[in-house]
């Protein structure tokens, strides 16, 4: 099934060629219950593609000031009267999204790593290494997949992933210390694993028994998402 | 083509003096009656900006023509999306709201139906792709946004071939989300 949706994407952005975009295209002529997931990914993709390239975000900032200035002159003061109403909503909101993680989730998992994720695309050879080091690093033989990541790092400095596993391996070693140390370039980049590194670096806090600087950690990360929902559980755990 | 059609061409044109002229003129009485049907003001200015941002995108449609007064398209988008909101937040029981003002069962309305509908559509397609992790946003939003996704994966500190991995999982993931939503 993954492999399925990784052509549909890959489909819809023309990466497909020779035989590959042929046997995709008499799937798609055969299968009625895969043309219509075809269709409904590329819909949804022309959607958010329409979305992002609306200039919606530059006309909000216009409607706001507008409003903004009809306010005013009602002698309104928006913000508090804003924030007011929605106090109420957001503790609601927030008691039961606590009591739900809660109830529903143990702690286990909080300390878990993640899957570190293969790079094979369909119509690409896989990089030996990096496979190697994914293969080691999921079999958490954690010192032997650092040790292929940090030739990688060696070689590509500047992508951030390799330095994010190769962090993660310390964790996966509970070797405290160390992870902080690697993760904390990646925590304070701007680059997709800079939640994720946070959320790791609180976790080594807290193992440390630095609870503070952990909480303070956690306390940045946005709620949505997958490491935003452990980010709140471990947050509950601590206090 | 009706003469308030202007009033598209502000929005359309992201006029921030034709915008507040649309304030000026409309955004009381829209107020109004929001808070007459157990809506706050606070409620009321929310509902006008949300129906301002839908009136922006259909008028992006390029058959897209305005065929009565703005205000009264205007109220009309309005009085939809504030029944919708009460509806999904049930703060008035159905039978209330088929009572009151709000309702709406006049052709003037149903001739805007379908583009509506699609912008709704829209609107909880992006609300869905807003409920997922920051990055996988930031690589769906972004892929669409930029042409090379090779110089994004490179801003983005991963491989090509990771990000294309990463961009189908997450769609994959949205494609989930929407199935399940029943929305299509």
């Amino acid at each position: 099934m993954e492999k399925l949706t990784d052509k549909i994407q890959d489909y819809i952005d023309g990466l497909l060629d020779g035989d590959e975009l042929q046997a995709f295209e008499q799937k798609l002529r055969e299968d009625e219950d895969f043309r219509n997931l075809v269709y409904l990914q590329r819909e949804v993709n022309d959607i958010i593609h329409k979305r992002v390239n609306s200039g919606e975000q530059d006309l909000r900032i216009s409607l706001r000031a507008a409003e903004q200035e009809t306010r005013s002159h009602d002698g309104a003061t928006p913000l508090i009267k804003k924030i007011k109403p929605l106090i109420a909503v957001v503790s609601a909101a927030c008691l039961f999204v606590v009591g739900y993680l809660f109830f529903t989730n143990s702690n286990s998992s909080l300390y878990e790593l993640p899957a570190m994720q293969s790079e094979v695309v369909r119509g690409e050879e896989a990089v030996v290494r990096y496979e190697e080091a994914v293969r080691l690093y999921n079999a958490k033989s954690y010192k032997e997949s650092r040790k292929m990541l940090n030739q990688l790092i060696q070689e590509e400095p500047e992508v951030v992933q390799y330095q994010y596993y190769a962090a993660l391996t310390y964790v996966g070693e509970k070797k405290w210390k160390e992870a902080l140390k690697a993760l904390e370039p990646v925590a304070f980049g701007t680059s997709i694993f800079q939640e994720e590194a946070t959320y790791y670096m609180a976790v080594c806090h807290h193992k440390e028994g630095n609870d503070a600087e952990a909480k303070r950690l956690l306390q940045t990360i946005s709620s949505q998402g997958k490491i935003g929902e452990k980010a709140k559980k471990l947050l509950k755990k601590i206090d | 083509m009706h003469i308030d059609q202007i009033y598209i061409q502000y929005l359309k044109e992201n006029n921030s003096k034709g915008i507040q002229l649309i304030y000026n003129k409309y955004a009381k009485q829209i107020v109004t009656l929001i808070v007459k049907n157990s809506g706050t003001e606070d409620d009321g200015y929310d509902i006008f900006q949300e129906a301002l941002v839908d009136i922006y995108h259909m008028a992006q449609e390029k058959d897209f023509v305005l065929t009565t007064s703005f205000g009264a398209f205007l109220s009309i988008v309005c009085k939809r999306k504030w029944l919708n909101a009460l509806k999904k937040n049930q703060r008035m029981p159905v039978t209330n709201l088929e009572q009151s003002v709000l309702y709406v069962e006049d052709d003037s309305s149903k001739q805007w139906d379908d583009m509506l509908e699609k912008v709704d559509k829209e609107n909880r397609v992006m609300a869905l792709l807003n409920t997922m992790g920051e990055s996988c946003q930031q690589i769906i939003k972004r892929c669409m946004t930029e042409k090379h996704q090779e110089k994004i994966a490179e801003a983005l500190g991963i491989s090509y071939a990771y990000l294309r991995k990463k961009k189908s999982e997450c769609m994959a993931t949205l494609i989930r989300k929407v199935k399940e939503s029943g929305l299509f």
